[in-house]
């Protein structure tokens, strides 16, 4: 049983109601609150990532203003889908009820998983495979470093994603 | 009975949409007695979302009616008047 919205304050419930809806209902861009188009910047902001990564391995100065260039839609694009899910990803805990706290907890384990047994491997099958094909045994550092600002990104934003990428449309 | 998104083999229906519109009341003004996001009561009613007992029974309170009455394993009967005359 989960009743801690219940016993989260002795707040007026009006009063309650009023901050939930300035801190969850955000009301700007209310065509771009549909799943369809939030599946879009999740894809966008993973897309940019990927590019911004690959970009970043490779050393010549026009792949590096690539990869900034990539990395700057990233952000952008994941500053946008936090705005239109405002309240799932960035809310304090008991300004959400038991199903929005469902639903944000899911879409952390599911950042997780993709973190512990994609990504991760990805990055490290990646980097040992250009390593070898380097052949001069130093890629590896200089991928990871590399890497190192969109790994941040990825693990920052991933909560982002899953969350664009799940959240059911709205009720009208 | 925890909180859960609503399975399609396991659902649980309701009559909240019927007792708000009885009521005169708006989504908001349950979610605002219940406690809870307009849009939650909105996924229950649609059954995509089935409440923790502890929900159900604020919800039950709040129309001052059993839990019973307000959710149900099977589909909710129209009440016709034969219905309630059965039932006097």
């Amino acid at each position: 049983m989960n009743g801690t919205e219940a016993s989260s304050g002795s707040d007026d419930p009006s009063v309650k109601a009023t901050r939930r809806r300035v801190l969850i209902d955000a009301s700007g861009l209310p065509s771009w609150r549909t799943q369809a188009r939030r599946r879009l910047l999740a894809v966008l902001i993973a897309v940019a990532l990927v590019i911004s990564a690959v970009l970043g391995l490779l050393a010549s100065p026009t792949a590096a203003i690539g990869s900034l260039l990539a990395t700057a839609v990233a952000v952008g694009t994941y500053l946008l889908l936090r705005y239109l899910l405002r309240g799932v990803t960035d809310v304090p805990g008991d300004e959400l009820d038991e199903r929005q706290r469902q639903n944000r907890n899911e879409y952390f384990v599911w950042s997780y998983r993709i973190l512990g047994f994609v990504v991760l491997p990805v990055l490290l099958l990646g980097i040992a495979l250009l390593n070898r094909l380097d052949g001069s045994g130093e890629l590896g550092a200089d991928g990871l470093g590399a890497l190192g600002p969109t790994a941040f990104l990825l693990v920052v934003a991933l909560p982002v994603i899953v969350a664009g990428w799940l959240e059911p449309d709205e009720v009208a | 009975m925890s909180p859960r998104k609503a399975k399609v083999d396991e659902p649980i229906f309701n009559r909240i949409e019927m007792l708000r519109a009885e009521r005169g009341q708006s989504r908001r003004d349950l979610a605002e007695a219940v406690d809870v996001h307009y849009q939650t009561i909105g996924y229950i009613e649609r059954g995509e979302y089935a409440p923790s007992l502890h929900l159900a029974l604020r919800i039950a309170a709040h129309f001052q009616l059993p839990a019973e009455a307000v959710f149900s394993l099977e589909p909710f009967t129209p009440l016709s008047p034969e219905s309630l005359m059965g039932r006097t």
